[in-house]
């Protein structure tokens, strides 16, 4: 099924080394500011609960694979996927696309913390301490020679539908612990990207490595970290004070792979998309958070505007909220209807209108999944083949709780991602033991939900990061802080389990 | 979805933390305003008019079926960060102040309207104050001394620099535009509103706590290295941006190395720090690496202090002069030992207790250690910032509330100082005093004097002792909040243990009235409604008569023989005379009758359970950690007895560091 693994990925790869990449002849102009990879990820942010009524398979019948993980390949269910995924829309893509559930955003005590906080959805703050102290998952992805074996034109395409408004709401990428700026709407982007005359002629510049900024840094904390094991060695500290040195020694240790010198970067190997063309500039289009109308163009015209940075790599890592105008009022979903996003998303679990919603939301993501499986890129993968979609929510498949986070994954990353199944990471023998659940998994007398939670333990969320490090050869200690007292993540605590990938999907 | 986000720039002004002035209002709000009784009140508006109230009746069905903590984890924590770590911990917030600030105050809140019933909101108000830190056990404790070789003994905690001692040790040791400069990075490192709450340095050292001050020293590395005057300012004249020559380390390490580490460093690290220093490819970076390199170090984050000596027979080892110089320094000041401390450290003059003692009396008489003791005070009453006064004007009767919280404020933080600096005063005086200091004309209209700017204090014949100051009384809610007032003696000042409600509890309480808000008094419709079930009586048999005595001092602070009622819509429904007796067990077999607050509070001076507890949350406030009664018993009987016998109190502040204890660590 998946004609993507790693084992056919390296035949595609020993063609690529083959061809004469004479598709990019013709873009020379854009070698200059080549990525050097095909590899790109884009992160599709949303906010709000992703229902699981609307985005996952009803069946049931579950394949149980390594570590107990129960799946079901997509391609065994007929007709539609989902309320979401129907056949019409995504037959196509089933196999190329991954639906995942079960992650967690474990909580200092054990209990399941309130959704709708973008510092957790791609991983810039420790779980329990809530504060962005980090770089997210799109950072570390842009600052690595996997994604970039020579420096790009923009190393990360951050961005809005909207131009103003409170921004920094929708703004899921941090970098070391501040949120990093937005483009806010598609003029922006056309202005970072596309408004100057791009490189001209020439060859791509010999890689070199990044100046190592850490230096200072990393001299310091390893002097520090000598100091405290020498101290902890001696016969000059008490018990009691040996044990808190040692527990700080072991953090710095922690801190240390994120300071290591930069290695110089391989020489590119790849060249330019064949349907690289400087787009216009977007006309007509309110960009205003305050407009509740023109929603689709939009974002469509951001959209576009990815698909080409991508496509002539003028940088391989963007991440991007579907933001519409302000939630508060009504607004224009295209053709589908006025509605209210967070009334309906994030507190009454409605289902039928929500439907709405959600569906409008991935069908704008499905028109760009369509533009990048449309094009064949040099190593005779489709975009959408080389690349991988992540769409994430800070909210999960419950109403204000981090429980059972949807991850639906478009792409196999040139092949190192496995494809095609629903994947289901909760674990069946771990029921949360939360009791005060109980209380609030009922409607209230409008018979609406404010809260709704499951039950089931599943898997840190940074266990998909995690992996994603993993096949990209990207080193670290593990993603996230997984503080957990009460050991209701155990098993996915320990250093060993910080580093291992997620079953099925590789 | 606006609502979550207006939640998140909350917590992001939260986390600037006292920078910024709409967390100051915050704070003001919701902090630490004074005792509610809401429960009550609102029991009775139900029936009266349900539909103009913001919270729905007690007794209602709320949306969201959470009650105490899991409450507050699901719709507090997100701005007000995890229970254990919250500074809302141990403050007196009443369900009143949490209304006001959903329904008018704090628009971030408002996604509470309407959401929470009474019972909801008075869970919240339990947990908050009833988890007060520290965790006190129920039983007191007689302090024991059973021989000489015991008064070397003492507890020990490995301590982190936190707060205010690691804001103070960096402003002490960076150039001032350094420090300045780094305002916007503050958040990096622990806040200062925790001042005196013991959770703040009781807190295991996390990997995100490790990773932020790594950074934070990145920061104060790449500030100082910003320009040639910052180096010149810190590390000498000899260096600039490009140029960090060894000879300049040298007289660096000779100059500041030791202070900034506080401690004696050997002039073999130099070269040891050089190695390291020098591996950077520029003087730039050279610098920063020697910036990091010291202010990562254990001894520069912690209060190391290292067993060097050989054990007594008991197993106390003598401490080094510089770590006793950082007891007395960070205890007595939150900040690093001041010239004369150290000039005496270096000399390894402080392992005499007679040299210790000396420095202590000195130090005692500065203003940074008066200031700490009034925050002492402060953290012993449990009230950090007072109130705000109520504001209807049918109950003011022409007093203006504006300031009055200041005003309050600013007299209390006068009345200690003169009690416990100017008059040498006891603790017996602390209770009885009737010194004032009305700065304001509302302040001297409550006190009924005359306005106080300088000098001799004004008397205020009706206001004798600490619990009638207006800022112990202070609250919004015109109605007296008398349990709360109880509550607050009972926990803070008796360190007796007081149990949250159960669910079971909040939902069995008895549905009060209108006409009971009109025909009781208070102490009756208090007693009624806490007193009816077995389950309640057991704590507020042990509260309610001790706010009781405090009756004759309206939510506004003033001497009010004749409380006035109002009900939800601001109207008053009734007057009720108050009662000046009061039948309060201080301990548990207690059955006196006091005839006025007068002779209730000189009682509670003379009581034990207040003395040993005043003991106990002095030694924690400048321990900044809890009292181990098996090793620290003999210097807090020490201190104990000073107030036994009517000691004055700043001989009782400065009898811990003056134990021969302060001298020795134990082993293990």
């Amino acid at each position: 099924m998946n004609r993507f693994n790693r084992r056919n990925f390296l035949k595609a790869g020993s063609t690529l080394f083959t061809l004469p990449l004479l598709e990019s002849l013709t873009n020379q102009a854009y070698a200059a500011t080549a990525s050097g990879s095909l590899k790109r990820v884009l992160f599709f942010n949303l906010s709000n609960a992703q229902y699981d009524s609307l985005l996952f398979p009803t069946q049931t019948n579950y394949s149980v694979g390594p570590d107990g993980v129960r799946y079901i390949p997509l391609n065994s269910i007929s007709g539609d996927v989902s309320r979401i995924f129907t056949a019409n829309k995504y037959g196509t893509l089933k196999a190329k696309m991954n639906i995942m559930r079960g992650f967690d955003i474990p909580s200092g005590d054990g209990e399941i913390i309130p959704g709708h906080d973008m510092t957790f959805a791609l991983g810039a703050c420790g779980e329990r301490s809530r504060t962005p102290t980090r770089d997210s998952i799109d950072t570390i992805l842009s600052q690595s020679s996997a994604i970039y074996p020579i420096t790009p034109y923009k190393r990360i395409l951050n961005a809005l539908p909207i131009k103003d408004g409170p921004s920094s709401k929708y703004n899921y990428s941090f970098q070391g612990g501040q949120q990093r700026s937005v483009l806010g709407g598609p003029s922006s982007i056309f202005t970072e990207f596309f408004s100057t005359t791009l490189p001209s002629t020439g060859t791509a510049p010999n890689p070199t490595a990044p100046a190592d900024t850490n230096i200072s840094r990393r001299l310091a904390m390893n002097a520090a970290l000598s100091k405290m094991t020498g101290l902890v060695n001696s016969t000059k500290l008490s018990s009691v004070d040996k044990v808190k040195l040692s527990q700080h020694a072991d953090f710095i240790n922690k801190i240390m792979p994120s300071l290591a010198a930069p290695t110089a970067a391989p020489a590119p190997t790849v060249a330019l998309g064949s349907g690289c063309v400087k787009p216009t500039l977007p006309g007509a289009i309110n960009e205003a958070i305050t407009s509740s109308s023109g929603n689709q163009a939009r974002i469509r015209a951001c959209l576009d505007q990815i698909y080409m940075a991508f496509n002539c790599q003028l940088t391989n890592i963007a991440t991007i909220h579907p933001v519409v105008a302000y939630d508060t009022g009504n607004w224009d979903m295209g053709d589908t209807g006025n509605d209210q996003y967070h009334q309906l998303a994030g507190h009454h679990y409605d289902i039928p209108n929500y439907l709405k919603y959600n569906g409008w939301v991935y069908d704008q993501l499905l028109y760009l999944l369509n533009l990048m499986e449309g094009t064949r890129e040099s190593n005779g993968l489709t975009m959408l083949d080389n690349s991988l979609v992540v769409v994430v929510s800070n909210d999960a498949c419950s109403i204000h709780n981090n429980e059972d986070i949807p991850v639906i994954t478009f792409g196999s990353l040139g092949g190192l991602i496995k494809t095609g199944n629903y994947i289901n990471y909760q674990r069946t023998n771990a029921a949360a033991r939360v009791g005060t659940l109980d209380l609030v998994n009922a409607p209230n007398s409008k018979g609406e939900y404010v809260y709704r939670y499951n039950y089931n333990l599943g898997r840190p969320l940074g266990s998909f990061y995690t992996t994603l490090l993993n096949v990209l050869n990207i080193s670290h200690s593990g993603f996230g802080s997984y503080t957990d007292p009460n050991g209701n993540y155990a098993p996915f605590t320990t250093a060993a389990a910080k580093q291992a990938n997620l079953p099925i999907i590789t | 979805m606006e609502s979550w986000g207006k939640l998140n720039r909350l917590k992001s002004t939260i986390k600037i933390g006292t920078l910024g002035a709409s967390l100051s209002g915050l704070i003001l709000l919701l902090l630490f305003q004074n005792c509610s009784d809401g429960a009550f009140k609102s029991n009775f508006t139900t029936e009266m008019n349900s539909s103009s109230l913001s919270t729905p009746p007690a007794n209602s069905e709320p949306q969201l079926k959470l009650y105490g903590k899991a409450l507050y984890d699901s719709q507090c924590m997100k701005c007000h960060s995890a229970f254990e770590i919250s500074n809302l911990k141990g403050r007196t917030i009443t369900s009143e102040t949490i209304k006001t600030a959903y329904t008018s105050k704090i628009s971030a809140m408002k996604f509470l309207d309407g959401t929470l019933n009474e019972s909801q909101l008075t869970s919240l108000e339990s947990i908050f104050l009833t988890t007060v830190d520290p965790t006190t056990p129920s039983k007191m404790s007689s302090f024991t001394c059973a021989s000489a070789d015991d008064e070397k003994k003492s507890s020990a905690r490995l301590l982190r620099l936190m707060g205010p001692e690691l804001r103070n040790t960096y402003s002490r040791l960076l150039p001032t535009t350094v420090w300045s400069g780094l305002a916007s990075k503050y958040y990096l490192i622990p806040p200062d509103q925790l001042d005196g709450q013991i959770s703040n340095f009781n807190g295991d050292y996390t990997q995100d706590f490790a990773e932020q001050i790594s950074r934070f020293n990145e920061e104060v590395a790449l500030l100082i290295t910003a320009t040639s005057a910052s180096t010149s300012a810190f590390f000498g004249s000899c260096t600039t941006t490009n140029s960090f020559p060894k000879s300049c380390f040298d007289s660096f390490f000779t100059s500041k190395v030791s202070v900034i580490l506080r401690s004696a460093v050997p002039q073999s690290e130099n070269a040891a720090m050089w190695a390291v220093i020098s591996q950077a490819p520029s003087a730039i970076e050279q610098m920063k690496t020697a910036i990091q390199l010291l202010f990562n170090d254990p001894r520069f984050l912690y209060h190391l202090e290292l067993l060097e000596s050989a054990p007594d027979a008991q197993g106390n080892y003598l401490l080094s002069s510089y770590a006793i110089a950082n007891r007395l320094a960070y205890g007595l000041t939150a900040a690093p030992p001041d010239s004369l401390l150290w000039d005496d450290a270096v000399a390894g003059r402080l392992t005499d207790l007679g040299v210790v003692r000396s420095h202590i009396n000195r130090i005692s008489q500065g203003q940074v250690f008066k200031n700490r003791s009034i925050e002492l005070i402060k953290f012993f009453v449990g009230v950090q910032n007072s109130g705000l006064a109520p504001t209807q004007p049918e109950f003011l009767n022409g007093l203006s509330a504006t300031n009055l919280d200041r005003d309050a404020t600013e007299d209390f933080n006068q009345f200690i100082n003169y009690i416990v600096f100017t008059q040498n005063g006891t603790l017996a005086d602390l209770f009885s005093s009737k010194v004032a200091f009305p700065k304001s004309n509302n302040l001297a209209q409550i006190y009924n004097t005359t306005v106080w700017s300088t000098g001799v204090p004004r008397q205020a014949e009706n206001h004798p002792g600490i619990l009638t100051k207006p800022f112990m009384n202070l609250v919004s809610n015109p109605n007296l909040k008398l349990v709360q007032r109880g509550k607050k003696i009972r926990i803070n000042m008796l360190c007796s243990d007081v149990p949250q409600p159960s669910l079971t509890d909040l939902a069995g309480r008895p549905a009060m009235t209108e006409a009971d808000l009109i025909n009781l008094n208070r102490r009756q419709f208090i007693n009624k409604a806490t007193m009816g079930a077995a389950s309640c009586i057991v704590c507020h048999s042990k509260m309610n008569e001790l706010g009781f005595a405090t009756e004759a001092y309206d939510s506004a602070g003033r001497y009010s023989p004749v409380e006035k009622i109002f009900n939800n819509n601001d109207v008053k429904v009734a007057e009720h005379p108050v009662v000046l007796a009061s039948t309060p067990k201080i301990t548990e077999n207690d059955s006196r009758t006091f005839a006025n607050v007068s002779e209730f509070q000189m009682a509670l001076a003379e009581s034990d359970p207040l003395q040993q507890c005043l003991t106990r949350k002095t030694y924690q406030f400048l321990e900044r950690k809890e009292e181990n009664f098996a090793l620290d018993s003999c210097r807090l009987q020490k201190m104990d007895n000073l107030l036994k016998s009517n000691q004055p109190l700043i001989n009782f502040l400065t009898e811990n560091f003056k134990q021969p204890s302060v001298l020795y660590k134990r082993g293990n």
